[in-house]
């Protein structure tokens, strides 16, 4: 489409303003929004990304995901993070053409995993993914280097079209009351959440939607707080000319039907052209893509919460969130 | 001998510069003026101007300015109304027709068109209470008691005669013929005498003659003008920030009944309690109903410029900086605060407690709820902080393409401004 001439002119002008002012985003990096914790992942494939975040087995756990081939397809790691560096690093042993976005989150104690599982056609064509999740398990050995996570009693839950027929993504596990396991399966046009056995949904509750001005609120981490449940989860503006995350939270009641109690007046991040990637590593990374912020884990850290999330689709970030951060 | 300003005539045109020379003349540096005969008794009402009288019509300009050489080394010519050879040799060789307007023209062949934004008053101060209270009396505007709001008509002219006078009186008094006295502008002795009439009314409705320019000396007084656009926006005479509305002769069939709107809306329509200015483009929407001091949705051929006979745009659009000097001179003092909109936009009463400089990203309402636009469409903050920050705002046009927004926010933000998103919300 050809550009209207007073487009082309202001589209000059604000180049120009742009290089004169030296902005080059409308957000400043995540890191300028919210403190990071430094985080040393040399040890990591290079440019991972979407991180989920657990405290187990004596240590905080990082799973992330990342381009194996050159291509779209990914694999999910895990790490232990200690004193700041990636360290203890592993592929999870999960199959599938491309698995994707591990979501860490406990249930009765013990550590689990949700995931997205895709395949596509040749050139990205005719995407289709499901929803799985599984218990992670440390098995002991007495040689620490061999002692490795796996997956063990995965499922693929049988509702909400999680059978290969679309596209099923961003589902948000957590443990509710009672340590029953729960799953918001979608906030708009109405929030779902599903009680689940294994591969089955035996209640669900369904509620308002989900009022969020920057899109619709997917995917995220649950914890609980106060006697509630605080929902960290991502959303996306699109405009055409530009494509956006953001990060918000919300409060949801502890009992069903889990209704949202409050949410953040604004976002707690921003998604933001520019992060700490130099120029000649985003030319190095085909996946990079701008204004992301997704996040995948939280946990609880000291008066307020450790969020992990990808930044850009080509890196990991730690990031503290105080709760006069909430916005609610 | 001083400085001797040459502005023959008509009676607009002098009018348009009698402010700079009251400007000179509060400097004390008292001005001269040559004007044609036929217009001197105009000067009887100003103390502030010698006047030179040069016998002959107005449009002798050749003759005039070499009597004026004879009295004066320093000349100064604005008038435009005269033999293109003529306006050219002595209008300091600069081309007419660079400015928006005529009226900007002359001020910038005077080498004073910085000061246009100033909004210098017109000043009559040797007004004849006698001949207006004549005047008034003849048009039966001295009545006791309880009397309806005047509504003054002046749509005849002779420089600019507008094609649809008969129409606008008939709709006007079929419209409002039972709730305003509605008056055709009578002839006065002194152009000047109307003033009194001005001041009795409620709003004036004038075509782009005289008295049109006369309405100037009343600030505050609400005006519907109509201006030419033939043979090009040039030759129509600028916008004032005492017109409420403002139409372009060619444009008018088809806002005639925006017009009436206007009118019936003048008096309920105010946007927030505090007497902000908001201003926004109404190139393109069906807002300039909104006819207030607090209102200023700018129509279409408000700016003698915009992205049509400029870029050659085939939608037109008026420039950014265009629309925030009109507020500014819609404002009045420095503190006095400006919201630049995009029409669509209601701003909380919230804002009233916000202190500016602060703008606001779209949140779009609709039925199924809100949603966050990346566009900031609104703008907030003083006259004296957007006149500071003028000069580094960019000339964009002022469309629906965001990035003029986008630039905006990015200066907005450098000088600290609040993001208050939220407190606007936009309706498709």
């Amino acid at each position: 489409m050809t550009e209207s001439p007073s487009t082309t002119h202001n589209l000059n002008l604000l180049t120009a303003l742009c290089a004169k002012l030296g902005v080059h985003s409308r957000y400043p990096r995540v890191s300028e929004q919210a403190e990071c914790l430094l985080l040393d992942v040399s040890g990591l494939p290079p440019f991972a990304y979407n991180p989920s975040i657990i405290q187990t087995q004596g240590g905080l756990w990082m799973t992330y995901r990342y381009h194996f081939a050159g291509d779209f397809r990914t694999r999910l790691g895990i790490c232990r993070i200690s004193d700041g560096k990636a360290v203890r690093i592993q592929d999870l042993p999960i199959d599938g053409f491309s698995v994707e976005d591990a979501r860490l989150f406990m249930f009765q104690m013990e550590p689990w995993l949700t995931w997205v599982e895709a395949k596509w056609e040749a050139n990205f064509v005719n995407p289709k993914s499901v929803v799985k999740f599984a218990k992670l398990e440390l098995p002991h050995n007495d040689n620490p280097a061999l002692r490795l996570w796996q997956a063990t009693r995965t499922y693929q839950p049988e509702f909400g079209g999680n059978d290969w027929s679309g596209i099923q993504k961003n589902w948000c596990f957590f443990e509710g009351y009672r340590e029953i396991l729960l799953c918001i399966f979608g906030t708009s046009p109405e929030q779902m959440i599903m009680k689940v056995d294994s591969d089955k949904a035996i209640a669900q509750w369904n509620t308002k939607p989900l009022q969020w001005p920057y899109g619709t609120a997917r995917g995220g981490s649950i914890l609980s707080y106060d006697g509630k449940l605080l929902h960290f989860f991502h959303s996306r503006t699109d405009t055409g000319r530009e494509r956006r995350y953001f990060v918000g939270a919300r409060l949801l009641e502890s009992q069903p039907p889990f209704q949202t109690i409050a949410v953040s007046k604004k976002p707690i991040l921003y998604g933001s052209e520019v992060d700490a990637l130099t120029p000649a590593q985003r030319k190095s990374c085909p996946h990079w893509k701008r204004n992301v912020i997704f996040p995948c884990g939280a946990i609880q850290d000291g008066d307020g919460w450790l969020l992990s999330a990808g930044i850009n689709d080509a890196a990991c970030a730690l990031i503290t969130i105080k709760s006069n951060m909430l916005n609610l | 001998m001083s400085k001797l300003w040459v502005q023959l005539g008509r009676a607009g045109d002098i009018m348009n510069i009698l402010p700079l020379l009251w400007k000179d003349a509060q400097q004390g540096e008292k001005p001269r003026l040559m004007v044609a005969a036929e217009y001197a008794p105009l000067l009887d009402g100003v103390s502030y101007v010698d006047r030179a009288i040069y016998n002959g019509p107005h449009y002798e300009l050749d003759k005039a300015v070499a009597l004026a050489r004879e009295t004066s080394k320093d000349v100064v010519v604005t008038q435009f109304n005269s033999a293109r050879q003529h306006v050219e040799a002595f209008t300091r060789s600069q081309k007419p027709g660079t400015a928006t307007s005529f009226q900007k023209d002359s001020w910038r062949v005077a080498g004073r068109l910085g000061e246009w934004d100033k909004c210098y008053p017109l000043i009559f101060d040797r007004r004849d209470k006698a001949r207006e209270e004549k005047l008034l009396r003849s048009n039966g505007l001295i009545v006791q008691g309880k009397k309806k709001p005047l509504m003054v008509l002046s749509v005849k002219g002779q420089s600019s005669p507008f094609p649809h006078a008969d129409l606008l009186r008939e709709l006007v008094t079929l419209k409002f013929g039972g709730a305003y006295n509605i008056l055709e502008l009578p002839q006065a002795e002194r152009l000047y005498d109307l003033l009194a009439i001005y001041e009795r009314a409620a709003l004036l409705i004038a075509i782009d003659s005289a008295p049109l320019h006369l309405a100037w000396a009343c600030r505050q007084f609400p005006v519907f003008a109509l201006t030419q656009d033939k043979p090009s926006l040039w030759h129509g005479s600028s916008w004032r920030p005492n017109h409420l509305w403002y139409c372009r002769y060619h444009d008018w069939p088809e806002r005639a009944v925006e017009m009436l709107a206007a009118i019936a809306n003048m008096e309920t329509m105010r946007i927030t309690a505090r007497p902000f200015v908001t201003a926004w483009s109404a190139y393109n929407d069906k807002t300039h109903y909104k006819a207030c001091p607090q209102a200023l949705p700018v129509a279409t051929g408000s700016c003698g410029r915009d992205s049509g006979n400029q870029l050659k745009d085939e939608k037109r659009h008026p420039f950014l900086k265009d629309v925030l000097r009109m507020a500014m001179q819609r404002a009045t003092a420095g503190d006095q605060q400006i919201s630049l909109a995009v029409p669509g936009v209601n701003i909380s009463p919230k804002v009233d407690v916000i202190l500016p400089p602060y703008f606001a990203y779209r949140i779009e309402k609709n039925v199924d709820g809100d949603r966050f636009v990346p566009i900031v469409d609104l703008f907030t903050a003083t006259k004296a902080w957007w006149k500071d920050a003028l000069p580094e705002i960019p000339d964009f046009v002022l469309n629906d393409d965001g990035l003029w927004s986008e630039g905006l926010r990015m200066i907005f933000q450098k000088r600290g401004a609040k993001d208050v998103t939220g407190a606007a919300t936009f309706i498709k």
